[in-house]
């Protein structure tokens, strides 16, 4: 067979495509699930901007609170930095107290979270 | 692009876009359409990144080549032997009659390797330019040649007519 048969040949054995009528009804289909979704990531990417600026606003208001109280009653500020300070200072005696109960609380953890995905399983 | 625009470009090349996947997949319609709706599916997620440098229709059959190429790496999974008596009692139906009329091209093209199927189908089937088909595959004109003439030789060998 020469090289001209076997083109030939190629191009009169073109396949042909069996009309199916659902394609474009599928494709369309599919269209509206990515457009669903990405309404979906676009509603929760809004919504976590959302949850950011009002952390920021409520952090900035409640800093604006602690300045006013500080300087309106410096008396009482300097009780409760004392108070703070030292409750600081005492974390490294009870360090071996602290260590301890994450321990037991990731233990404990550890062990309920499995069983209730068990009990969602049957 | 929008929603309507991207419809009316699919809705224009739905048709050479399945004959070729038909193609490429052996003549096995459902795989290959279900491969169309897939690379649909990717082409329209990714359609914010098309900056019109190529055209519509060599974007879309690049994606369809990967995602075919995608589908070839993953394993087959094992299937149960064919009971030859069983087989002879399946009615025909216009697809297995299409697909027996291209069974020996089919088999032929399953022998080659995977770009210089996609080369042939592309060229002879689909009318496409050198230029063209390099874009789609990813690899230079000459590469395209080379792989034609070599598929030419190899299609002869397996056709055997």
């Amino acid at each position: 067979m020469s090289d001209k048969n076997i083109e030939e040949f190629l191009r009169n054995s073109r396949p042909e495509v069996k009309d199916n009528p659902t394609f474009m009804l599928r494709t369309i289909q599919n269209i509206e699930r990515v457009e669903g979704i990405k309404g979906e990531v676009d509603r929760q990417r809004s919504h976590g901007r959302a949850a950011v600026l009002a952390a920021l606003g409520i952090g900035m208001i409640a800093g604006l609170f602690i300045a006013a109280a500080m300087i309106l009653f410096p008396e009482a500020s300097a009780i409760l930095i004392k108070t703070l300070r030292d409750a600081l200072g005492a974390i490294p005696y009870s360090l071996k107290l602290f260590i301890t109960t994450v321990a037991i609380l990731a233990v404990s953890l550890g062990l309920a979270v499995p069983s209730r995905r068990q009990s969602r399983t049957f | 692009m929008t929603r309507e625009r991207f419809i009316d470009l699919v809705r224009a090349e739905q048709e050479p876009l399945r004959r070729f996947l038909l193609a490429l997949c052996g003549g096995d319609s459902a795989l290959a359409d279900d491969l169309a709706q897939d690379t649909l599916t990717r082409a329209y997620v990714a359609s914010g990144s098309f900056l019109g440098k190529s055209k519509f229709r060599t974007w879309l059959f690049r994606i369809a080549y990967n995602r075919y190429i995608d589908y070839r790496r993953k394993p087959i999974p094992e299937q149960s032997p064919i009971d030859v008596s069983e087989a002879m009692d399946i009615k025909s139906e216009d697809a297995s009659d299409a697909f027996f009329r291209y069974q020996r091209l089919y088999l032929a093209l399953d022998e080659l390797p995977e770009k210089e199927k996609a080369a042939i189908v592309l060229f002879y089937f689909e009318d496409r330019e050198i230029k063209e088909i390099a874009s789609i595959l990813g690899i230079p004109s000459g590469t395209v040649k080379y792989h034609l003439s070599s598929g030419r030789a190899h299609l002869k060998k397996h056709l055997s007519l």
